[in-house]
């Protein structure tokens, strides 16, 4: 058996796994659906080095027991790895479970585009093209195999983008709505009712975390509001049944239980950010970062909270407070003359530096 | 011209005028064989899979999904918690080895550090290494975590009601019941002691202090008619006289005495002069390796010397002689300072001998000590054990006159001599309870095992000197079903209450109170008296309760008059007093570390691995020997040796130790442990309390007549002192002079710094010089002051614990990988032109903490191949961890050699099952500091969590910072306020003072890597000329 074989069996699996997705999609089975889909990676993983490693071999197939073996070790470690995501998976599943599917997809339409999106299909394509491109150019009767070989490159070149763009989304969470143990509403509280945020997240000027607001921050409405508009009692009786509270008694008479909300802006551990910093000292407005919260009834990660493009960029361009007595020695002065700018930005006094977020 | 060594091989090297050759930075000694020998080499094959699995990584990882974190909220928020702002609340530490009153930093609930409390007249916010590694404690899990009986698990109504039956059946019978405990400095735990005596009349306290102080104490007796010791005022002394005591280390209240005795050192506010300090002792320790004038004697010489002393100074005062032993030690000079400042000088001994102690009590009066730099009006309470009580009460539980022991705090089968009959007298006793935190040696034996609550979690009081208190509050909730010593004596005595109210009531009526009728009779104290009375309520502003909790320390005049000193005592008990007889063979000195002192905290990582001040080894106890006895004996390092005393014996390696006397062997106390849990059970050692033998009455332990005899093996020790070298510079590293010197020319010693200041600006290996304009606001400095530094290695834990830096195991730190950012060398040196055998037998020592230099013109910043290493806009060298790939091109570049690699995984515990093995464990770890996982390079940060929150606090209040305001961890823990943190570039502030102060230079200054860290020449206060180099 060549080597040309299997694309065309891998081809011919694929094309299965495809239509038992569709299936399963349709019948719900969340579960299966994540089994089929790592399984289809892992394939796309092997079909991608054999195909380098077809490119590296030449005529003569010398070079086989390498592209077999890395392959082998290939596989091993897509397996690793979606075994891992697997577990993530299911966690997600759990934390979402208690919501009917409807609710699920009730994300405001405005903020249904934001982030990467899903580079699956365009993936595929492409790989098939370039898997074509390839049979096809080292063919003898081919007519065109510079052609071909354009083609084969160009798409090798589209797949590297896509990698890259899958790559750099890694670890953020742009466009992450997840949904929520009580389905609470900033459109009306922030929005429509027009609630200060920092009436609720009190720690935003004090501390590196702006703070979910306890139960008796709710409280202090809804000791007398029981009813909300959309989601009638439902809702709002969660509330109670967190706080072990008898809206009826008016007696906090059972044990309580904390609601686990899902995180939705999530920073790696390694870096260091303060609310207190941008929202007290650095005067920042909570949507400058979060987006139009107001706006939105399900929460949603809005900007994608990376390095260059959000921090750094954003430190590049804001001017600090300079009548904050605290740089009063500061020179400021002989900065701007020297160095020929009119505004003090975040970076020019140590914005820019690592160790002010990493330590 | 000086000669630095730090080995007695580089020794060798600078004997012979030759290089001293630098150890390798990464060693290949340890590794395996496959390691050395290479044999992973790759080939083309193996890059080619190498990169097959990085892509195949790269695209299954880009197709993970994140974890779903949460975000719990409280139900109702507590009104004084904020989630990530850190809370203080001052406590008080009082173990058998130290007292302090401390604050804790609380985050989150959990308390993750421990701070000295700034008022505190004691510790004067200082803190020792044993008190910053204290915290641990609280999250140690081989904490007994159940009350035990016999065993098996128990519930505490069963034991309470089993105990309270069988302790009234005894008393009946007028059988004794002893409380066996450490020195209790509890004024409430007292009284509750009383209470306890008066429902069981038969009960009696006997104190247990792991290194007995009961000499002092009767001494003091003998010569002054009351059994206590006075205050100490190391602060008044201008002559410290010390006969082996080691007071900056471990003796009585260290943090205190280095605090005191730093403030005789300091020459940075405008002082002209020191204090001078003479130290005769048997061993190097952390005291005598501070000393201007160190001088080893034989243990059997000490009371010779002192003797000798007394009459040169009694010739002077018109003393009494005593019968005078003869004795080739010169005391004229000592005894003419000493004269010369009398009233302000200061003779101690750490010897637990009453002889001893009345001479040196007769000496300290002759010169009018008393009531200036010892003081009775206040009295020391911090030790309070008597050998001959203790003594009794083991007499009578062997002959039954005693039914029932309760053991709290204290360990006597590990601590005492012959712990096996302790033992077995134990496990005899119709009635025994152990009051502890672990089922340690003395717990093993007895029937009931009763967990005690760890400190962090207690409610306490403390009254280290009459009339000096504070208070120590809960800093989180028991973790376990544990329960304080406290309320189960309260149970036992039928007082049904909490121990809070109990102390809280006790303050308002005895101590509060004081104050209160001192202050005058008006209105108000009436009215502070009738709340005194009752006193449930939180809110009674008016006793004083609750600013005496929040600020954790409180005083009282007391008026306590001196007792007189009856001199005629030393000439009627003469006789005694000078009898002498003459050693034979090798003696034994035991000693206290100052990591781990009496061995409570065994089980403690951070101080198992932190490098003794003066022999630099880590995990293990061990023989210090002199060279010159080793050379006599052909004894090598690392030979174990077996050292027979009396029928205990102990076989432990030897550790080649200049500066001892070469007649004698030292051993530490406190290692060998062998229940105190999974870590101590790693650590090498024996237990050196068995070698204790007893001399008229006393716990005798330095002068132990011993056998020796070979062994045959090894067992290998691991020292840091050679790691980390500078290469053999150190005569400009560590740079010193002596005071006369430094009178006359301010610059004395540091002359070197005036040349590279004017003339190294072309020749330097950087270009660009240090630009002002690069730092448009802050740029941070930190300023060492030799002359304070005692080399105590507070700031090593204290930077340990600020900075989640991992714990790496004996193995490791004997491969050169241990992680401390910060260092202290430790440098012996001695004049070139003695003979060698002179000079390793008393060198100098010199005591020089390393950390990260904050070069501004760092030679590791350029060598990064992936810029993991910038320099900042405030003068930092940062260290992204993140970015870091593991080069280590920077390590070498490095001319302090001060970054860490981690060459292993240690924070997830496996094989280095130290600190980060478990969840509970892990709750110590500081929430503002990242855990570096392996392969990254780390280093000293300036602690730059507390720059961002120091500064970040003064820009949300919309002002200045002000100096000082910014605290580094190892700034806040050195009890000699020798290190300085502070913003170079702020007018008038401390750290500018220091920076341009003729003693400063920075560390190879010649590099001119201008490093932000000076350090500030040492002054002796020695006699000798300053030489300056040609």
């Amino acid at each position: 058996m060549g080597k040309y074989h299997f694309f065309y069996i891998f081809g011919i699996v694929k094309k299965m796994l495809r239509k038992i997705n569709i299936i399963l999609t349709l019948m719900k089975k969340r579960k299966m659906f994540m089994l089929i889909n790592s399984i289809k990676k892992i394939g796309l993983i092997m079909l991608l080095f054999l195909s380098v490693s077809a490119f590296a071999s030449g005529k003569n197939g010398q070079n086989h027991a390498v592209a077999v073996q890395l392959t082998g070790s290939s596989l091993y470690h897509a397996v690793a790895t979606s075994a891992l995501a697997q577990t993530a998976g299911k966690e997600a599943q759990k934390a979402h479970s208690t919501m009917s599917r409807a609710d699920y997809d009730k994300i405001d339409p405005e903020f249904k585009g934001i982030g990467p999106g899903n580079n699956t299909v365009p993936f595929i394509i492409t790989l098939v093209v370039f898997i074509l491109a390839t049979i096809l150019g080292r063919r003898k009767k081919c007519k065109a195999p510079k052609l071909m070989i354009l083609i084969a490159l160009l798409s090798l070149g589209y797949m590297a983008k896509i990698t890259y763009v899958e790559a750099r989304a890694l670890g953020r969470q742009q466009g992450y709505a997840p949904v929520q143990p009580i389905w609470f509403s900033h459109k009306i509280h922030a929005g429509q009712n027009g609630i200060n945020c920092e009436y609720c997240h009190v720690d935003a000027r004090t501390s590196r975390h702006a703070g979910i607001p306890s139960l008796n921050v709710c409280m202090n409405c809804h000791s007398q509001v029981h009813k909300g508009s959309v989601s009638g009692t439902k809702e709002i009786a969660k509330i109670y049944k967190y706080l072990g509270y008898n809206p009826k008694t008016m007696q906090y008479d059972k044990p309580g239980k904390p609601i686990q909300w899902v995180k939705v802006h999530n920073l790696p551990d390694h870096v260091y950010f303060n609310h207190a910093q941008h929202v007290q000292a650095g005067k920042v407005k909570c949507q400058e970062c979060h987006g139009p919260v107001e706006k939105m009834d399900r929460m949603v990660e809005y900007k994608e909270l990376a390095m260059g493009d959000f921090c750094l960029n954003c430190h590049r361009k804001r001017g600090i407070d300079t009548s904050n007595p605290y740089y009063k020695h500061y020179k400021f002065k002989e900065m701007k003359e020297k160095q020929g700018i009119d505004k003090i930005t975040v970076d020019k006094i140590g914005g820019a530096d690592c160790s002010s977020c990493h330590y | 011209m000086k000669k630095y060594w730090r080995s007695l091989e580089e020794l060798e090297s600078v004997q012979k005028n030759e290089a001293v050759v630098p150890s390798i930075e990464f060693p290949t000694d340890g590794l395996s064989k496959d390691e050395i020998k290479n044999k992973y080499v790759s080939n083309r094959r193996d890059f080619l899979k190498l990169l097959g699995f990085s892509t195949a990584y790269a695209v299954a990882a880009t197709s993970c999904q994140q974890p779903v974190r949460k975000a719990i909220p409280f139900l109702q928020r507590p009104a004084d918690i904020t989630p990530g702002v850190a809370n203080h609340y001052a406590t008080t530490l009082s173990t058998v080895d130290d007292y302090a009153s401390v604050v804790v930093k609380v985050r989150d609930g959990r308390p993750i550090k421990i701070e000295g409390n700034k008022l505190s007249k004691i510790t004067q916010g200082g803190t020792n290494a044993r008190i910053q590694a204290a915290v641990l404690g609280l999250y140690d899990t081989a904490r007994l975590q159940h009350p035990l009986k016999n065993g098996q698990k128990t519930s505490w109504d069963k034991v309470d009601a089993e105990i309270t039956k069988k302790l009234g059946e005894i008393a009946a019978t007028g059988q004794k019941i002893y409380i066996v405990a450490g020195t209790v400095i509890s004024p409430s735990t007292k009284k509750l002691f009383e209470d306890f005596k008066a429902k069981y009349p038969t009960a009696e306290v006997v104190y247990l202090d792991p290194v007995s102080y009961s000499a002092m104490l009767e001494a003091n007796e003998a010569t002054f008619g009351k059994a206590a010791i006075p205050s100490y005022h190391f602060d008044q002394a201008k002559v410290i006289a010390g006969f082996n005591t080691d007071f900056l280390g471990t003796w009585l209240s260290p943090v205190q005495f280095a605090a005191d005795y730093a403030k005789t050192r300091d020459l940075t506010k405008g002082q002209k002069e020191i204090s001078r300090h003479y130290q005769y002792e048997t061993l190097m320790s952390l005291t005598g390796s501070n000393a201007d004038y160190r001088q080893f004697i034989k243990p059997a010489q000490e009371k010779k010397l002192l003797i000798k002393l007394h009459n040169a100074i009694a010739a002077q005062t018109g003393g009494q002689n005593l019968k005078e032993l003869p004795c080739e030690i010169d005391v004229k000079k000592l005894a003419a300072d000493l004269l010369a400042h009398k009233g302000a000088s200061l003779v101690v001994s750490g010897t637990n001998d009453p002889n001893i102690q009345m001479i040196v009590n007769n000496i300290n009066h002759m010169l009018g000590n008393y009531g200036k730099t010892l003081d009775f009006s206040r009295l020391t309470l911090l030790k309070q054990g008597r050998d001959a009580q203790l003594h009794q009460a083991f007499a009578d539980m062997k002959d039954g006159k005693a039914g029932a022991v309760i053991f709290y705090n204290a360990n006597p089968v590990y601590t005492c001599p012959k712990g096996d009959k302790k033992a077995a007298l134990i496990k005899k006793m119709p009635l025994s309870i152990a009051l502890t935190d672990k089922v340690d040696e003395t717990a093993k034996y007895t029937q009931y095992a009763l967990p005690n609550h760890n400190f962090l979690e207690s409610w306490s009081d403390a009254e280290p000197y009459t009339g000096i208190y504070s208070l120590g509050q809960p800093t989180i909730n028991k973790l376990w079903d544990t329960r304080q010593a406290q309320e189960s004596f309260m149970k036992w005595a039928g007082i049904s209450d909490s121990y809070y109210k109990y102390l809280k009531n006790y303050w308002i009526k005895n101590i509060l109170s004081e104050k209160a009728v001192a202050a005058k009779d008006d209105e108000q104290s009436k009215q502070q008296d009738s709340t005194a009375t009752e006193s449930d309520s939180i809110l009674d502003f008016t006793s004083g309760w609750n600013k005496a909790l929040q600020d954790g320390v409180y005083e009282v005049d007391v008026t306590n008059e001196a007792p007189e000193f009856k001199a005629g005592y030393l000439k009627d008990h003469e006789a005694e007093i000078t009898a002498f007889k003459k050693p034979e063979g090798i003696q034994l000195a035991l000693y206290e570390t100052v990591a781990l002192a009496s061995g409570t905290m065994a089980n403690n990582p951070w101080l198992q691995e932190m490098p003794d001040p003066i022999t630099k080894a880590t995990w293990d106890n061990y023989i210090t020997v002199s060279p010159k006895l080793a050379k006599e004996k052909g004894w090598h390092q690392e030979e174990v040796l077996k050292v027979k005393a009396g029928d205990a014996e102990v076989d432990l390696p030897v550790l080649i130790q200049p500066g001892q006397d070469p007649s004698t062997i030292g051993i530490a106390l406190g290692y060998g442990r062998t229940a105190a849990g999974p870590v101590a059970d790693q650590v090498g050692g024996a237990n050196a309390a068995a070698l204790i033998t007893s001399h008229n009455g006393h716990r005798q332990f330095t002068g132990i007549p011993v056998e020796i005899s070979k062994t045959g093996k090894t067992y290998p020790l691991a020292q840091t002192q050679t790691h980390d070298t500078m290469e053999g510079r150190a005569e400009d590293i560590a740079r010193e002079t002596t005071l006369a010197a430094w009178q006359k020319d301010k610059h004395a010693g540091n002359e070197k710094h005036v040349f590279f200041k004017d003339k190294l600006e072309d020749v330097n290996l950087y270009k660009n010089g240090y630009n002002p304009d690069d730092y448009p606001g802050h740029h941070w400095g930190l300023a060492i002051d030799y002359n304070k530094c005692t080399g105590c290695s507070a700031c090593i834990i204290a930077c340990q614990v600020e900075n989640n830096i991992a714990i790496v195991g004996k193995e490791q730190v004997r491969r050169r990988r241990n992680m401390h950012w910060l260092r202290i060398d430790r440098y012996y040196s001695s004049k070139e032109d003695k003979l060698y055998s002179e000079v390793e037998e008393n060198p100098e020592v010199f005591h020089q903490p390393v950390m990260c230099q904050h070069c501004d013109n760092a030679p590791c910043e350029n060598v990064c191949p992936v810029a993991a290493t910038p320099h900042t806009k405030e003068g930092l060298n940062s260290m992204a961890y993140n970015r870091c790939i593991g080069t280590r091109y920077c390590m070498n570049n490095c001319p302090y050699k001060v970054r860490r690699f981690n060459w292993f995984n240690f924070v997830e515990g496996g094989d280095y099952n130290y600190l980060f093995n478990d969840e509970v464990k892990r709750m110590v770890l500081n929430p503002d500091v990242v855990v570096r996982q392996r392969g990254v390079v780390e280093k000293c940060t300036m602690c730059i969590q507390r720059i961002q929150a120091g500064k970040l606090k003064a820009k949300d209040e919309g002002r200045e910072l002000r100096d000082g305001e910014i605290e580094v961890a190892c700034q806040q823990a050195c009890p000699s306020n020798a290190i300085v943190f502070g913003d170079t570039q702020m007018q008038d502030s401390r750290i500018v003072k220091l920076f341009s102060d003729e003693r400063s230079y920075g560390l190879l200054e010649e590099l001119k890597t201008l490093p932000s860290v000076v350090y500030m020449t040492k002054i002796r206060n020695k006699d000798e000329e300053h030489k300056t180099e040609a």
